[in-house]
């Protein structure tokens, strides 16, 4: 009898825990599956595949780590617009209109959507999509992926690891919707097959070059033209013949159409004469040459936020 | 209990994923962190400022037409300096601003337009006329000035000078030079026999008032610091002498009784002491005279042509032209005397000498291969550069900025005389001076007070 009891009640605890398990958890295999391959996998689904094809495997097998990366990209893409500029304008337009009645439309709309974007990460979506990869996860490798790794193999990552989290950050910017981050995992999953595989086989080596140059050079090429273009634009004022020591500092946001966000804000202006009037000219030449529109889309989150600083000493034989 | 521990172990890894999960967006939402590009330039354009100036407005036909005039004066003078570029009117999408509302920045922004101007001009109760004017950043879109000025009508001028400056200073970050007058030698007569007059006008050529009767050869007229006296030789009586003649009051005082000619005077920036040159024999040398003392103080001692002498802004040092080492160069020398050194060592002769009221360059006129020449250089003789040239120029005098020199150029010919131009620091802003009759030896005031 003592027997059947206690059989009884190991019985019961054992089938309450199960229920608790199956009822209040999510399905065991849910956590168990590391959730990383969504970030490895975007960013291959983007355009370098290759680059991350090593750091996915790894990170699929070793731990579910990924999940929280792909949220902290998302939160920082959001985060960064959003919190600090927004305030900025804010402030600025409050400051206008006391001093002059209407204030100008420019910085309000675009701090809205920015919020906007932040709260779509919900975790339901990430659930199913994590699902929906563990499903496709184990499949073997399509004859696409090969393909894939030929363009922009494992190397980036020992060497340069940055890239490719900014241009995740870029995309998701852009696309904050559930169903695309959703479309974007499945595409992860078969894409993750295939990187594991090429990175046995140790074919990645050409993706390094690719990757890592590419950004590098786009940004080069488009930094050397975001100069030109603001530099045409900056008449340089009279009084700054004197120009050592004339420094203007600007800070300012673009959005990915190369448009300013919000009014440039002075940081910081040096103590100068012409400063005042330096300060005054150099912001005129960032509103009036936007759109920054060369600048390429696929690395905004690079140049989304700048800081410029205008130094005309070096063209001081202007006299 | 195997499985317990997996559930447990399952349910732990969810709590502390979620847990971290929060905790990273948090410090996500917290601390803003992310990469700012940081550019550098240092390129930019020397464009004059495209800048919108609408007439002023004004209640009443009067001070409707005082407004319509100022804003002119203010237009012109702008143009002239070659730094600002006024915006045709009637490209304006916003044609009637009120003085007391915020203008459509959209608007002035899609001419293009970097500044606005508008102001108003209003006929006081006793007769006076008063001139508000607001100067908006178009790109700030915010209000960079808002001054008021009253006057007399006859004196209404000034105010569309002293707003230009305002307009001039804030948006080129220097000190203005439009409130000024010209000092000059009013020529006119057959070129064998000119007749000589002191004249003055303001800096834009209006104004004009003779202050001699051209009786008397005048030369090399020099303003005092406040602008309210004048130095210069005249060959009064037969002899050529320095005078300081007082223009508020039309008196007129000899600079001190010498045995020989006195010339080239110049004010010391303080005004107290005149520094000029006194002929002693074939030579010259250069002398300072304390105007309260009258104490004379001897700079220079040398067997040559010690003359065209010219302070600092600082009143320390002071530029003059010799022939010590035989042909006319450029020396400088402390405000005592001591200290002499050659700064120019171009080709050709260089005289007339004038230190910048900045105290940064020295204008000078060369003469070498049969032309004129005008050109600057820093006090140590470097950065030498010729800004205009032609068949006689001479005798420059600085804007009180520093930034534009005005100077008269000799056209040869039966029917020639001397003319007025400015020119500014780049040498590609060169503009004729308006004048009545041929003119010469200009000098240029300080700012008005």
């Amino acid at each position: 009898m003592r027997i059947n009891w206690s059989l009884l009640t190991s019985f019961a605890v054992h089938a309450a825990i199960l229920l608790m398990a199956i009822v209040v958890l999510p399905s065991p295999d849910e956590h168990n599956i590391p959730a990383p391959p969504p970030i490895a996998v975007n960013i291959e689904d983007f355009q370098d595949v290759a680059k991350r094809a090593n750091q996915t495997t790894e990170e699929v097998k070793k731990k579910p780590e990924p999940q929280d990366k792909p949220k902290v990209q998302k939160v920082e893409k959001k985060i960064d617009r959003p919190s600090p500029k927004p305030a900025k304008e804010i402030k600025q337009a409050a400051r206008e209109p006391q001093a002059q009645p209407e204030p100008e439309p420019k910085p309000e709309p675009k701090p809205e959507p920015k919020q906007a974007e932040p709260t779509p990460p919900d975790p339901t979506p990430l659930e199913e999509l994590i699902k929906k990869t563990e499903e496709v996860a184990p499949e073997p490798k399509p004859v696409e992926e090969p393909k894939k790794a030929e363009r922009k193999p494992v190397p980036k990552p020992r060497i340069k690891p940055k890239p490719p989290k900014k241009i995740v950050k870029k995309k998701k910017q852009e696309e904050f919707k559930v169903d695309d981050i959703a479309a974007l995992l499945n595409k992860t999953d078969e894409e993750k097959a295939a990187p594991s595989d090429q990175t046995d086989t140790g074919t990645p080596l050409q993706g390094l070059q690719n990757l890592s140059g590419e950004d590098r050079q786009v940004t080069a090429t488009a930094l050397d033209w975001l100069r030109q273009r603001v530099g045409q634009c900056w008449s340089i004022p009279a009084g700054a013949r004197d120009a050592a020591g004339l420094i203007v500092t600007l800070r300012f946001q673009l959005d990915i159409n190369g448009n300013l966000t919000a009014q440039p804000l002075v940081e910081q202006v040096t103590n100068h004469p012409a400063a005042q009037a330096a300060a005054r000219s150099a912001l005129a030449a960032l509103i009036q040459c936007q759109p920054y529109d060369r600048m390429p889309k696929e690395t905004h989150s690079l140049w989304a936020d700048i800081r410029m600083k205008f130094d005309p000493s070096v063209m001081v034989g202007l006299n | 209990m195997k499985l317990e521990t997996v559930k447990t172990s399952g349910l732990s890894l969810a709590i502390l994923q979620r847990a971290m999960a929060a905790v990273l967006i948090w410090i996500g939402l917290v601390l803003p962190a992310h990469a700012v590009l940081e550019v550098d330039i240092n390129q930019g354009q020397v464009d004059p400022i495209a800048i919108a100036l609408p007439n002023f407005g004004g209640a009443d036909p009067q001070s409707q037409k005082y407004g319509v005039d100022i804003t002119t004066i203010i237009g012109n003078n702008l143009e002239r300096s070659g730094l600002f570029r006024p915006l045709p009117q009637n490209s304006y999408l916003q044609q009637v601003v009120d003085f007391n509302a915020q203008p459509r920045f959209v608007d002035w922004q899609t001419i293009q337009a970097r500044a606005l101007v508008t102001g108003q001009a209003v006929i006081l109760g006793d007769g006076r006329i008063r001139a508000d004017f607001r100067l908006w950043d178009v790109y700030g879109q915010s209000q960079i000035l808002g001054l008021q000025f009253v006057t007399t009508q006859k004196n209404w001028r000034r105010i569309g000078h002293l707003i230009s400056d305002a307009i001039y200073k804030a948006m080129t970050g220097e000190e203005g030079y439009f409130d000024s007058r010209i000092v000059y030698i009013a020529e006119s007569g057959p070129k064998n026999k000119r007749k000589k007059v002191l004249t003055i006008m303001d800096q834009d050529g209006f104004n004009t008032r003779e202050l001699t009767n051209g009786n008397d050869l005048v030369l090399t007229p020099r303003f005092s610091p406040t602008s309210q006296e004048i130095t210069y030789m005249s060959f009064a009586g037969g002899r050529p002498r320095v005078y300081l003649y007082n223009i508020d009051t039309r008196q007129r005082e000899v600079v001190g009784e010498f045995p020989n000619m006195s010339f080239s005077p110049r004010f010391s920036p303080d005004g107290q002491k005149v520094i000029m040159s006194l002929q002693e024999g074939g030579n010259s040398n250069i002398y300072e005279m304390d105007l309260r003392t009258r104490r004379l103080r001897q700079l220079t001692n040398t067997a040559a042509i010690d003359t065209a002498p010219s302070y600092s802004q600082d009143g320390r040092r002071i530029v003059f032209e010799s022939d010590r080492d035989g042909g006319q160069q450029i020396y400088v020398m402390n405000a005592d005397g001591s200290g002499q050194q050659r700064i120019s060592f171009g080709k050709g002769r260089y005289s007339t000498p004038v230190w910048s009221p900045r105290g940064d360059n020295i204008a000078f006129t060369r003469f070498g291969g049969g032309r004129f020449s005008i050109g600057v250089m820093r006090p140590d003789g470097s950065g030498e550069r010729i800004l205009t040239e032609g068949f006689h120029n001479e005798g420059p005098t600085w804007s009180p900025n520093g930034r534009v020199i005005m100077f008269f150029r000799e056209s040869g010919g039966e029917n020639g005389g001397a003319k007025m131009f400015s020119v500014d620091l780049t040498g590609y802003n060169e503009r004729p001076v308006p004048t009545p009759s041929f003119a010469s030896d200009p000098a240029w005031s300080p700012l008005l007070r």
